[in-house]
């Protein structure tokens, strides 16, 4: 499973314009909304605040994961958003947000969920990577930022 | 000689289960505390939180039994803890091992 295989350069926005973490929630599941229409806004919003509600998805070094499992859901949908001042989401670390993933999982696909977020955490511990990403300007960078690590740490 | 490892999940049959062995002769037992990996994930790890749910019925603690023990002791043990627990019946109840054991030391048997 790649990271690099989901993210597509609709679903990134640097530098986030809102200032909240609910409001760069809903400006990133647009992203998401721009491409899928089909997918359902209020849902996906409830259910992505509800994961918010039972712990934090901001887990230390800049980033946060919000997340939720929705019924239904074709596949796996990921969107990345860059803060350029950071956000506080009450990190487990205190420290501000920059780098945001949002991702909808289908609810009946656990096994890949626990994949999918045992593979963005993991990638996202890396320091290098975590500076790379901070100094994206672009889409494209992005997308190569991964590219390269992932290629580089698993083959 | 073997080493059994019987991995408890519904800890309630622990008592009865150390009697049995008892009642069959197992010469001993170590009886450790221990927690499945999807407890661990989904209640210690903030990012997996969202997956309690569906962990719900993973009980928060188990317990792990090793035994050193013959080889023919190995169906008795299997048996009792069939009996005790009918844990091929159901999932969740429990899971056992023998493995060999290459070299023994300080066990008087």
């Amino acid at each position: 499973m790649r990271i690099t295989d989901y993210l597509n350069k609709e679903c990134i926005k640097i530098p986030l314009s809102k200032t909240t973490k609910k409001g760069i929630i809903e400006e990133l599941l647009e992203l998401i909304l721009s491409v899928h229409p089909e997918i359902d806004k209020e849902k996906a919003f409830h259910c992505l605040i509800e994961r918010e509600k039972i712990e934090t998805t901001a887990i230390g070094d800049y980033v946060a994961i919000p997340h939720a499992r929705i019924k239904n859901l074709a596949k796996i949908y990921l969107a990345f958003g860059l803060s350029e001042n950071g956000i506080n989401c009450h990190s487990i670390d205190g420290e501000c947000v920059k780098l945001f993933f949002l991702i909808l999982f289908p609810e009946e696909e656990i096994n890949a969920q626990l994949k999918f977020l045992a593979r963005i955490s993991r990638l996202l511990k890396d320091k290098n990577l975590r500076t790379k990403l901070f100094k994206c300007k672009d889409h494209e960078k992005v997308i190569d930022a991964f590219k390269q690590y992932e290629e580089h740490h698993f083959q | 000689m073997k080493l059994v490892i019987i991995f408890l999940n519904q800890i309630e049959y622990l008592d009865d289960l150390l009697a049995a062995f008892l009642e069959i002769g197992v010469p001993g037992a170590t009886v450790l505390d221990s927690v499945g990996m999807w407890h661990v994930i989904s209640h210690d790890i903030p990012i997996f939180a969202g997956l309690r749910d569906a962990f719900a019925g993973s009980s928060p603690t188990n317990k792990t039994i090793l035994i050193v023990t013959q080889e023919d002791q190995i169906d008795q043990i299997d048996e009792v803890l069939q009996d005790i627990t009918g844990y091929l019946d159901e999932t969740g109840i429990a899971k056992m091992v023998s493995l060999q054991i290459d070299k023994l030391f300080g066990f008087k048997f």
